[in-house]
């Protein structure tokens, strides 16, 4: 059949079909149009045609329900409305305790001056009512990572990776927040001495406490009961909310991957995640001069060769000896040459490297697969790559004054992304 | 009628409705229900715009906040979702006005021609690669409807989706998206007819589609031509 914008008559008809589908025509104008479809094939043919690749939006899903989604937007929204950075920690004299706030929460707001809207004071006031709620937060400060854990068996066996738990206790420092003390009254300056952030966390944890449905819930007390018996339960605890948190951290798909694991297969991809997140933040913060000397020679003798290998002739002609630093190399060729490279180059890369690493450094690698050993690598020679913290601030450096004024930087994460962009529209390279 | 028998009367009739009044009166609880009912719908909105999950998510979080933030003066004269998703429909088009943002997630309307062509297998970006005359999996199908869909012009791809996902009448989408009933007839048909042109191939053959022409009724003129 013809395109009907060709014809205009066609174009009537077609309005008249899509109504008709759409239940838009009265009786009478559906009536009219059945007569005509009875009589008029190619109007028939039309009409199924229109129908047809309407019915196939049914293959695009409703995307399932997610209450971590629910969990972080209140958290964005509290520190929307707050105003605050997630990482900002406000001064001590606004950090009041909570049985203070939740009688004059109100009062507080307008006496010190910080822009919390009544929804928010709810929040507070709602969850810190009662000793109960007090009791409560022994669970709700390790429940994201119960949820992610989900059995103690598997929260214990990952409390034995000492190591990586501090590397990640670490790297999460702004969030990481101590088991609550065991005395209830003692709990309220536990909650008062945290950061907006770690407050904003334990509201929202406490809002999927009250969500959750009893079963689970049950369960979830009965977990929390069995690790405050055990004679580890500061390790085991201090282990379930890194993992809450980093997995918070992860992007909404790839906590879903988490959905439906069970024992073994659960522990390996927490265990996997953990490792990773791990590594990225030793081999930049906390490597040794061991590791440091390996991974010069190793760039030097091995991985620099090889990178040199992705540089098509005509481009290294035209590269500066600059460009063809290190750095730039990791920059312009890293991911070529993973996803160029094979797993027996990769593994005879890395083996000339693993053995010269300091016990922690290889036992951490041991954990990775060889990707994410190469990934580990490449964020550490080149942490100023395309995306990473420190090129948001070197685009934002170069970008005009005029169009950083448009930047809403109480929304950081906003901020970020919008710079991100302008840095790949303009090219802005590290 | 007095403002309080009216909402009493709204709640009955849209549930969403009696529950926006509670979170006007800063109930987090009735918010929560509010993001719990919504979430999964607004983000599947938010993905015929961008081009994954997390960008779709994100710009989902901005819908929630605006609606958190417009609570107070929120008033019942509609139902519910055509006030969030005129939000959502804002949100979405400032985000892609932003020429970086347009390039980088709507289809690159084919350089090489100058009729306006748009080349969908420019865009199939599945890792597998669509090869014809291979039967597609769920995925692979989700996929090509959502390219098709990201595909249609602004206005056509909202006034289909509020028109699929939320079975809302042509006149809810005219109120929603500001325009007449009689515009919003012509435009769904539009939209209807180029998506069937997009999805022609595959329907008929189980084929990625080609390509395909898909007006942008975003631009002025053929704003001014809908309304």
């Amino acid at each position: 059949m013809s395109n009907p914008v060709d014809y205009p008559e066609m174009n009537d008809l077609d309005e008249q079909l899509t109504a008709y589908l759409d239940g838009e025509l009265s009786s009478e104008e559906s009536h009219d149009l059945e007569q005509r479809l009875i009589d008029d094939e190619s109007l028939r043919m039309r009409l199924a045609e229109l129908r047809k690749s309407y019915e196939l939006l049914d293959e695009l899903p409703e995307t399932p329900y997610d209450q971590r989604f629910t969990q972080s937007t209140i958290e964005h929204i509290i520190r929307d409305v707050r105003g605050v950075q997630p990482a900002e920690v406000l001064p001590a004299p606004t950090m009041l305790p909570v049985g203070w706030l939740s009688k004059n929460s109100r009062f507080l707001i307008g006496l010190v001056g910080v822009a919390v809207a009544a929804m928010v004071a709810a929040f507070l006031i709602r969850k810190t009512e009662s000793n109960r709620q007090l009791q409560e937060l022994g669970l709700v400060s390790n429940l994201s990572g119960w949820m992610d854990v989900n059995e103690l068996e598997i929260a214990t066996k990952l409390s034995e990776e000492t190591f990586v738990i501090e590397c990640l206790k670490e790297h999460l420092a702004d969030k990481f927040v101590e088991t609550p003390p065991v005395v209830l009254n003692d709990r309220v300056d536990w909650v008062a001495s945290m950061s907006i952030d770690q407050q904003a966390k334990l509201e929202s944890d406490f809002d999927s406490l009250r969500r959750m449905n009893v079963e689970s819930r049950a369960r979830f007390e009965a977990i929390q009961k069995k690790v405050e018996e055990r004679p580890d339960r500061e390790k085991v605890q201090d282990t379930v909310r890194v993992i809450g948190l980093l997995m918070d951290s992860l992007p909404n798909s790839e906590r879903r991957d988490l959905n439906g694991l069970k024992g073994q297969t659960r522990l390996q991809y927490i265990r996997s995640q953990l490792y990773f997140y791990a590594a990225k933040h030793y081999f930049i913060h906390k490597l040794s001069s061991q590791d440091s000397d390996a991974i010069k020679d190793w760039c030097e003798n091995y991985l620099e060769p090889e990178l040199l290998k992705k540089v098509p002739d005509f481009m290294r002609r035209s590269l500066t000896d600059n460009q063809l630093s290190l750095d730039s190399l990791v920059n312009l060729f890293a991911y070529r040459f993973v996803e160029s490279a094979d797993r027996p180059q990769i593994l005879d890369l890395l083996s000339s490297l693993t053995p010269n690493l300091s016990a922690n450094g290889q036992s951490l690698f041991k954990n990775l697969s060889p990707t994410q050993q190469m990934e580990v690598m490449f964020h550490t020679l080149a942490p100023n790559r395309w995306g990473s913290d420190q090129n948001i601030v070197e685009t934002y450096e170069k970008i005009a004054p005029k169009w950083r004024e448009s930047l809403d930087l109480t929304d950081p994460s906003s901020a970020k992304r919008r710079i991100l962009e302008e840095s790949r529209r303009r090219r802005i390279r590290p | 009628m007095t403002d309080d028998s009216r909402a009493q009367q709204d709640d009955r009739v849209d549930p969403d409705v009696g529950l926006m009044l509670r979170v006007r009166d800063d109930d987090a609880v009735a918010f929560e229900m509010l993001i719990d009912r919504h979430q999964g719908k607004i983000i599947r909105f938010m993905q015929g715009w961008v081009s994954n999950v997390q960008q779709a998510e994100d710009l989902a979080q901005e819908v929630f906040l605006r609606v958190f933030k417009a609570r107070k003066s929120y008033v019942p004269t509609a139902k519910f979702t055509t006030w969030m998703y005129r939000i959502a429909h804002n949100i979405a088009s400032n985000y892609l006005r932003d020429s970086s943002h347009r390039k980088e997630y709507q289809l690159s309307k084919g350089e090489n021609s100058s009729s306006g062509d748009i080349l969908l297998e420019n865009v199939a970006v599945a890792p597998s690669g669509f090869h014809p005359g291979r039967p597609l999996d769920t995925a692979e199908r989700s996929s090509i409807v959502l390219q098709s869909l990201q595909a249609l012009g602004e206005r056509q791809r909202t006034a289909i989706m509020l028109s699929k996902f939320e079975g809302m009448s042509y006149q809810e989408i005219a109120d929603t998206m500001g325009m007449s009933v009689q515009a919003v007839k012509s435009l769904l048909s539009r939209a209807r007819g180029n998506l069937k042109n997009l999805l022609e191939p595959y329907i008929d053959l189980g084929l990625t589609p080609k390509a395909s022409v898909v007006e942008d009724d975003s631009s002025p003129a053929s704003q001014g031509e809908d309304e």
